[in-house]
């Protein structure tokens, strides 16, 4: 049964693939078309964050890098992450900002948020090469476990697909939504380990960390790329089991949402 | 389902104001009874049926808020019914608001492929039609450039000649056939009429009447959510014509009395107007009459003094337009008014305006030019035109009775 719904997910994904491409490039094109630095912002913005956190860095005394550089340590952690936030940023208002479309097409309206997190897929790849680089000058070793990053990537689109498609049918019809999650994914961050690593945490506080999912996700790409070790398999189970649960609740929430929106738009 | 038929509906209702909380119970919980619809609107689709056979050219009619644009969001697939059904017999394709998937920053080239991909195509069929698409909207080298530096005649050309060149077999169009220059809407009315007599068929949404009863075989007449009528264009649009009229009748005369205020100022004068009838050609009083028909003013006074020659004019206007004047003077046609109470008649052989709703005003003069009486307002009557005047007479206010004539006949006359 989930190996049926899954080939007609991917089914449905061709028939609209055109139509997400579109969207995909569209969006990529307004956000970087008009830029003067134009497409090298793709670039520009990891490296800048680099920047702004090494400093920080400098500032706040951050010692401690689990045996990483610290660059590596922070780079590793915020790709994913903003991944996730940019996904489901994107997600929540790909319906309402795309009206003019969905009044007037009939297309499934999943490939508003799809195409959201796909854009977002995009920065990350750019991403992907700049810690290339790092990793080059770094000096860092690469293993085999670099292997685990695909399955990351994979369960890192699942993770945001399954929250950005709650939030995106949700925001047509409570404003709140959408001005309530930048708030939300800014909490969320001081919760995942990013600038601390979790053998830090005290352990009261612990607990806490193993239910966030985006923990076996962030970690899990640090261990890989950084230390050259294989992820942690619980947590990143726990990100996968939570995202599926939650796939289960939004997926059907946005197809029964899914045909009012021209009504309220 | 009979072959021919393209489209059809079954008592289609639609109703906007779906609650999100009441949604989501209904689908977990589907035979717990969910709570009386508080916030729902009312119904702006009721019991819709209709059917389009191929190769027919169905026209749809009614004032704003008749329920038009929810029917053409109902049929594109965008908006859901909320009892009944519809089924569109191969596939459709909606040419309203075509310029919604248009991105400025892309050439007009891109944006085909993108207008493609919303209707569907993938980029290969696309490509497959481009030269077709390119030739028609004769965009020379601006088709490679980005469409900001388009102007609206050129973007209205890009998104039909998307429209008109992919494969569909029922098309939604409104007033969107109006744009572009001369040229280009009769090459787009020329493909249209291909289109149809390949076996398309058209649904035509529109409030410029006179092009419905030109495309259409067949129009829907929908007034708030109902089908108030389908059949022959001619006679739904004489429907339409005669209903509308009514209305606007009824908002004219609503509270008013068709004769003057007891205090107004022309209850000050030596002849007041009792009451105004306008008698059809079998004597009855009515308010709508039809062009062409005769038409009898009759007007009942109460006088205060003998005249022997008054002169009465009457006046005929839409709202503030003087339609015609006449008055009895230069016909030295004797009516004399006698004191007390009496009535006079005015008879029109053959009324030549056409469908709309009028106002008629009446002033008496002494034979001195003294105004002895009059009215200003307050006689509203309703014209409507039949088909076949409404074939020859597409504008204006009156009918004007012509004989078309070649070279050698005008010769001769």
């Amino acid at each position: 049964m989930p190996v049926a719904i899954f080939s007609q997910a991917l089914s449905g994904l061709a028939a609209h693939g055109s139509v997400i491409q579109a969207l995909v490039y569209r969006d990529l094109q307004a956000r970087y078309a008009r830029a003067g630095l134009g497409w090298s912002w793709i670039f520009l913005q990891p490296i800048l964050q680099m920047v702004v956190f090494t400093v920080l860095r400098g500032i706040l005394g951050i010692a401690d890098s689990g045996g990483m550089s610290l660059v590596i340590f922070l780079y590793c952690g915020l790709l994913p992450w903003n991944f996730l936030t940019s996904s489901i940023n994107g997600a929540s208002p790909s319906i309402f900002g795309n009206a003019g479309l969905i009044k007037k097409t009939a297309i499934a309206r999943e490939v508003f948020p799809v195409s959201a997190v796909l854009a977002a897929l995009v920065d990350l790849c750019v991403g992907l090469m700049v810690l290339a680089a790092l990793m080059a000058w770094f000096a860092v070793p690469v293993t085999w476990n670099l292997l685990w990053l695909p399955v990351l990537i994979g369960v890192a689109i699942l993770l945001s697909l399954s929250i950005g498609l709650l939030a995106a049918a949700v925001a047509p019809f409570r404003g709140d939504v959408h001005l309530a999650i930048p708030h939300l994914t800014q909490m969320w961050m001081f919760l995942t380990p990013l600038f601390y690593s979790s053998d830090r945490v005290p352990s009261g506080l612990r607990s806490v960390l193993t239910f966030n999912p985006a923990v076996g996700l962030v970690e899990g790409f640090r261990n890989v790329v950084g230390a050259g070790t294989p992820p942690e398999l619980l947590p990143l189970a726990w990100t996968v089991v939570f995202s599926l649960l939650t796939l289960v609740v939004s997926w059907p929430v946005f197809r029964r949402m899914s045909r009012y929106f021209a009504d309220v738009l | 389902m009979p072959d021919d038929v393209a489209l059809s509906m079954e008592g289609g209702w639609k109703r906007y104001g779906a609650s999100l909380g009441r949604e989501l119970l209904r689908r977990w919980w589907p035979r717990r009874r969910t709570p009386p619809a508080g916030r729902e609107g009312p119904w702006a689709l009721s019991d819709v049926t209709f059917s389009v056979r191929r190769g027919e050219v169905l026209g749809v009619i009614g004032t704003n808020g008749a329920g038009k644009s929810t029917l053409l969001k109902v049929l594109a697939g965008v908006s859901p019914l909320t009892r009944g059904s519809f089924r569109v017999y191969g596939r459709l394709f909606s040419m309203i608001e075509l310029n919604a998937g248009i991105h400025n920053e892309l050439t007009g080239r891109q944006n085909v492929y993108l207008l493609g991909a919303f209707m569907g195509f993938s980029r290969g069929q696309m490509r497959r039609r481009m030269p077709e698409i390119e030739e028609f909207c004769e965009l020379g080298e601006f088709f490679d450039r980005p469409v900001r530096t388009y102007s609206t005649g050129m973007l209205a050309r890009l998104g039909f000649a998307v429209a008109v060149n992919v494969d569909a077999d029922v098309l939604l169009v409104d007033e969107v056939l109006a744009v572009g220059d001369l040229p280009f809407q009769r090459k787009c009315f020329a493909k249209m009429d291909s289109l149809y007599r390949s076996g398309k068929s058209l649904v035509f949404v529109s409030h410029a009447l006179r092009m419905v009863e030109r495309l259409c075989s067949q129009t829907l007449y929908l007034s708030r959510g109902r089908v108030a009528g389908i059949g022959p264009t001619a006679d739904i649009i004489t429907q339409y014509q005669i209903d509308t009229s009514a209305e606007l009748l009824q908002r004219k005369t609503a509270g008013k009395t068709a004769s003057p205020a007891a205090d107004g100022p022309e209850a000050e004068l030596p002849v007041r107007v009792l009451a105004v009838d306008l008698l059809d050609v079998s004597g009855a009083a009515t308010t709508a009459f039809r062009t062409g028909e005769p038409m009898t003013i009759r007007v009942r006074y109460e006088s205060d003094l003998d005249a022997a020659f008054p002169s009465v004019g009457m006046g005929i206007s839409q709202e503030t337009v003087l339609i015609t004047g006449f008055s009895n003077e230069l016909l030295g046609r004797r009516m004399p008014l006698a004191r007390g109470r009496g009535a006079f008649c005015c008879r029109i052989p053959r009324l030549m305006l056409l469908g709309g709703v009028y106002s008629l005003t009446l002033k008496i003069r002494g034979e001195d030019g003294a105004t002895l009486g009059g009215l200003g307002g307050g006689v509203y009557f309703s014209v409507h035109t039949p088909p076949e005047i409404r074939r020859s007479h597409e504008y204006g206010y009156v009918t004007t009775d012509v004989q078309w004539l070649d070279e050698s006949s005008a010769a001769a006359a």
